[in-house]
């Protein structure tokens, strides 16, 4: 199953969207957030 | 943070309580207690329940002030009952389904904003059925977010600041405590960083402390507090057993006259005696 669809399936789209945010991204537990893109590793 | 197994399954999860966990947070937190009593796994799953969520896959909420990275990187280094490096969400690793949990993560300008909003927006849509059963009817949150906006972060226990623990045991103990005149048990845990808890349950919290106001408490030794009866409102009279009656803290309780200490519910830290307790010399300096 990819994030995509992992997070189409759950609730968290739903608050997300009803918070105006914008979904990124999702990695299993342990996993790290990709480094490899911009804004992943400073919120600014 | 959201629990996988409820997707593809689609439908309510007991809380996944980890045996194993619960040994390692007694590793690290022998004195740990529910209810005033020590904690078993029984009665520890027992009260975890009652924050737990079973129709709900979001766990967790929690903002990256800085950087998303070392955010997530210090929680999953956190070990269970740890203060650091970031004690947020720890309730998460006292589950089995940890290793199946998902991150997902959205970009904002304002973290912090956005998670409060989160939470709430979390909260307004909580089923009735899933509201009722939590232990708190006001504190409605994922399950692992213990900081719950707008109700302060702190609501069954003081925080006793580093620099007015001198005047508590420097273990973890029951104190006796008079409210109003009337005796009650308070836990103390003089904490494992810089501040103490003084445990006086949600009630009584929601009782004593209004938003803004300050919350007087006078350690008192037993013979003193004996025969107080006063009843002046929002002050708490505590005794201080007098086994952990140390030289250095009779010294400071200036002379045998209660000490009073003066907290607020914001960041706080007053340790003061009251004007008219001010030492001689310090009067003169002024």
């Amino acid at each position: 199953m990819s994030t995509q669809s992992m997070f189409m399936t759950s609730s968290v789209g739903a608050l997300f969207d009803q918070r105006g945010l914008e979904w990124e991204g999702a990695v299993k537990w342990q996993h790290r957030i990709p480094y490899n893109k911009p804004g992943y590793t400073r919120f600014r | 943070m959201k629990s996988e197994p409820y997707d593809s399954h689609g439908g309510p999860v007991e809380l996944p309580l980890s045996s194993r966990a619960f040994e390692e947070l007694l590793d690290v937190c022998p004195f740990l207690e529910v209810d005033d009593r020590s904690a078993t796994l029984h009665s520890f799953g027992s009260r975890l329940k009652q924050f737990w969520l079973p129709d709900e896959p979001i766990l967790y909420i929690g903002k990256a002030g800085t950087s998303l990275s070392a955010r997530t990187r210090a929680h999953y280094s956190t070990k269970i009952g740890a203060t650091g490096p970031h004690a947020g969400g720890w309730w998460l690793k006292m589950l089995t389904a940890l290793p199946e949990l998902t991150v997902h993560y959205a970009r904002h300008s304002n973290p912090g904003a956005a998670e409060d909003a989160l939470i709430d927006q979390f909260a307004r849509q909580l089923s009735h059925a899933s509201r009722s059963n939590l232990l708190d009817g006001n504190r409605v949150g994922p399950f692992a977010n213990v900081r719950i906006p707008g109700l302060g972060r702190i609501r069954s226990y003081l925080r006793i600041p580093a620099r007015s623990k001198y005047a508590f045991p420097a273990i973890p103990t029951t104190l006796t405590m008079f409210v109003r005149g009337e005796k009650r048990a308070a836990s103390w845990h003089p904490g494992n960083g810089r501040l103490g808890r003084l445990g006086l349950s949600t009630a009584l919290m929601a009782e004593l402390v209004v938003p803004g106001m300050p919350v007087h408490i006078e350690a008192l030794n037993i013979a003193t507090a004996s025969s107080t009866r006063r009843n002046d409102n929002n002050r708490l009279r505590l005794t201080i057993p007098s086994e952990f009656l140390t030289a250095s803290r009779a010294q400071l309780s200036l002379s045998g006259r209660p000490l009073q200490f003066i907290m607020t519910t914001e960041s706080t830290r007053f340790c003061r005696p009251a004007p008219s307790e001010q030492p001689r010399n310090r009067a003169r300096r002024s």
